[in-house]
């Protein structure tokens, strides 16, 4: 029996409360925990996703729209822009690779991405079955499309799963299927830009788009540009804003720009979060009190026994400890399957985050379980020390209370 | 082996309460009598170490108890007394086992299961060392309280009201356990009690009026 072994006791003798206690504070770190996993892994998923895209160009219009349609695949895009554009940026000294895509067509909400191989590698792409687009209108479809090698489909004009026109003139052939990145690549369906192009070449026959299709062929919607030194990422915008009737964003800055503004929501979570844990550390105080005044007498026993005051304190000090420790691992493993569930669940984080990331040992548990113990700790000072300063002598003469 | 001399107890808005000075020698069966809050078990504490008189010195063999510094005041009390106090029950949480087992963890002196075994079985309560308290009758857990007293061998036991709550029967067996543990250890045994009944146990009487030493 020593100070860790008589807390455990403590604990079992009094199993309602403590499962309370444990209870109480898992909650409140579950919730931490999984608000942090998933703004982390989010924040991780953008700067995944933007990975070796230092600038965008397109047509003119809001920077970030332009991020996000073409890096994250979330919002419309701004226009189009003429393929030579293209070409002549190439020529830029300060360009070191141009990857363009075609956006415009979607099949059941997945967007369809006419580009080239080169957009393939730059998301690391490895096949989980089949090959390579070769032909025209072959396509490869992201993990999370459900298509599967050899399956046929027309797209769709637009970019949403509802409406639009069906571009009947040819079907889109997969030949191959992704293996999952964690990139909004799981949820695209990529094809050569040549595909894209011809197929808005041939306008099916009364497609009151057919004016517009035919402008398309000859098009782009964005280019992600990688420069050759780092400072051309601040450089190349202001020279293709400044001499040309195109926009450039980088995406790193218009996304920290974007989660800037959408802090606030995040720290008024985080808020809520550390409140739910300072709440239960105000029950493990109130816990540990209730139980210092019924362990009163065991205290004294072991006074009598020969314990000297540091000792009582190091038992109420090792329960407060041992109850925070188990709520906080309970709770961070608890914040890991919340934060799965809702990246499995959440459509709109699929291609962001993968969920399975949630499932593996992160830092901030460390830092979660290292808070926790702290904060068992403090909450088990006060008894503890109240514990230490027991008036033996008192209690005897008052007798049984 | 035991002196309290001049001894007097600070007490709040209060005068000073004074005691009568105390000798134990080995084999010695003291009884502290007076009526309940004369101060019995104040005295008692001051003995134990745990209550630090305003006036007087206790020695344990020469050596001022409190002298000594806390930690070593509680490492001598756990290692030479034994304590069977009223109000200080067992510990509910435990079995009874490591209830007994306590008393050497406590002082840090080491654990012989051999001589847990044989108090269990002495008194009666080897049938049960693994239950915890509760599930025992107030007689078993009295002997328990002993046994842990005695675990350690110590030189002096002292013990608090032990009969005044049981029946002449159950009061007789009780003074015969801690008269008899006290004699198997070679302890001397000082009891405070307001019980005549057991007078004749013991080979010292002190008695203690509620004494009050004038404010001047």
């Amino acid at each position: 029996m020593n100070a860790l072994s008589l807390a455990l006791s403590s604990i079992r003798s009094r199993p309602l409360q403590s499962a309370l206690c444990v209870t109480a504070a898992s909650a409140g770190v579950a919730l931490l925990a999984a608000l942090l996993l998933l703004s982390q892994g989010v924040q991780d998923g953008f700067l995944r996703n933007a990975q070796g895209i230092d600038v965008v160009v397109g047509a003119k219009g809001s920077p970030l729209q332009l991020v996000l349609s073409s890096v994250y695949h979330a919002d419309v895009p701004t226009g189009n822009i003429d393929i030579r554009d293209m070409e002549k940026l190439q020529h830029n000294p300060k360009v070191k690779s141009i990857i363009p895509v075609a956006l415009g067509d979607n099949y059941r909400g997945f967007r369809i991405v006419g580009t080239m191989p080169e957009y393939l590698a730059h998301y690391g792409a490895q096949y989980e079955d089949g090959k390579m687009f070769a032909a025209p209108f072959d396509a490869v479809a992201g993990a999370l499309t459900g298509l599967k090698t050899g399956d046929s489909f027309a797209g769709v004009h637009g970019l949403a799963a509802d409406g639009g026109d069906v571009h009947h003139f040819h079907d889109y052939k997969i030949t191959g299927v992704l293996k999952p990145t964690g990139t909004v690549l799981d949820r695209l369906i990529v094809t050569a830009l040549g595909s894209v192009q011809e197929l808005h070449r041939h306008p099916d026959i009364g497609d009151p788009d057919a004016a517009q299709d035919m402008e398309v062929a000859h098009q782009v919607t964005a280019l992600l540009v990688k420069v050759k030194r780092p400072i051309a990422t601040m450089s190349l915008p202001r020279e293709i804003n400044a001499t040309s009737n195109m926009i450039a964003a980088s995406p790193s800055y218009e996304m920290a720009r974007l989660s800037q503004s959408l802090g606030f929501g995040r720290d008024l979570l985080a808020a809520v979060g550390i409140g739910f844990v300072a709440l239960s550390a105000l029950m493990l105080l109130s816990s540990l009190a209730s139980s210092l005044s019924a362990r009163r007498y065991d205290l004294g026993v072991l006074r009598v026994l020969g314990a000297s005051p540091e000792t009582l304190a190091g038992t109420v000090a090792a329960e407060g400890v041992m109850l925070a420790g188990a709520g906080t691992v309970a709770g961070i493993a608890l914040g890991h399957l919340l934060a799965y569930e809702m990246a499995a669940n959440i459509s709109s984080l699929g291609g962001v985050v993968a969920p399975a990331s949630f499932l593996q040992f992160h830092m901030l548990d460390g830092c979660l379980l290292l808070m926790g113990l702290v904060t068992g700790l403090f909450a088990a000072v006060v008894p503890a020390v109240s514990a230490a300063r027991t008036d033996i002598a008192g209690l005897l003469a008052r007798g049984r209370a | 082996m035991l002196d309290a001399r001049n001894i007097s107890v600070a007490r709040k808005n209060a005068p000073l309460l004074t005691f009568p000075d105390l000798s134990v020698e080995f084999d010695d069966r003291v009884v502290l009598l007076g009526p309940s809050g004369c101060g019995k078990t104040t005295l008692l504490s001051v003995i134990a170490g745990l209550l630090r008189p305003a006036t007087g010195a206790v020695n344990f063999h020469v050596r001022d108890v409190y002298a000594m510094s806390p930690r070593a005041r509680d490492k001598w009390r756990g290692k030479n007394l034994g304590c069977v106090f009223q109000t200080l029950h067992l510990l509910p949480a435990l079995t009874l086992r490591q209830n007994i087992a306590l008393a050497a963890d406590m002082a840090g002196t080491a654990r012989y299961e051999d001589r847990i075994d044989q108090l269990l079985v002495k008194l009666g309560l080897a049938e049960k060392s693994h239950r915890k308290p509760d599930a025992l009758s107030q007689g078993e857990q009295q002997r328990a309280a002993i046994a842990r007293a005695v675990l350690n061998k110590p030189q002096l036991l002292l013990a608090d009201e032990p009969t005044s709550a049981l029946d002449d029967a159950n009061a007789e067996v009780v003074m015969d356990l801690l008269v008899a543990q006290a004699a198997e250890t070679k302890a001397a045994l000082v009891v405070a009690t307001h019980d005549t009944r057991i007078l004749s146990r013991f080979t010292k009487i002190i008695r203690l009026d509620a004494r009050v030493k004038g404010a001047a």
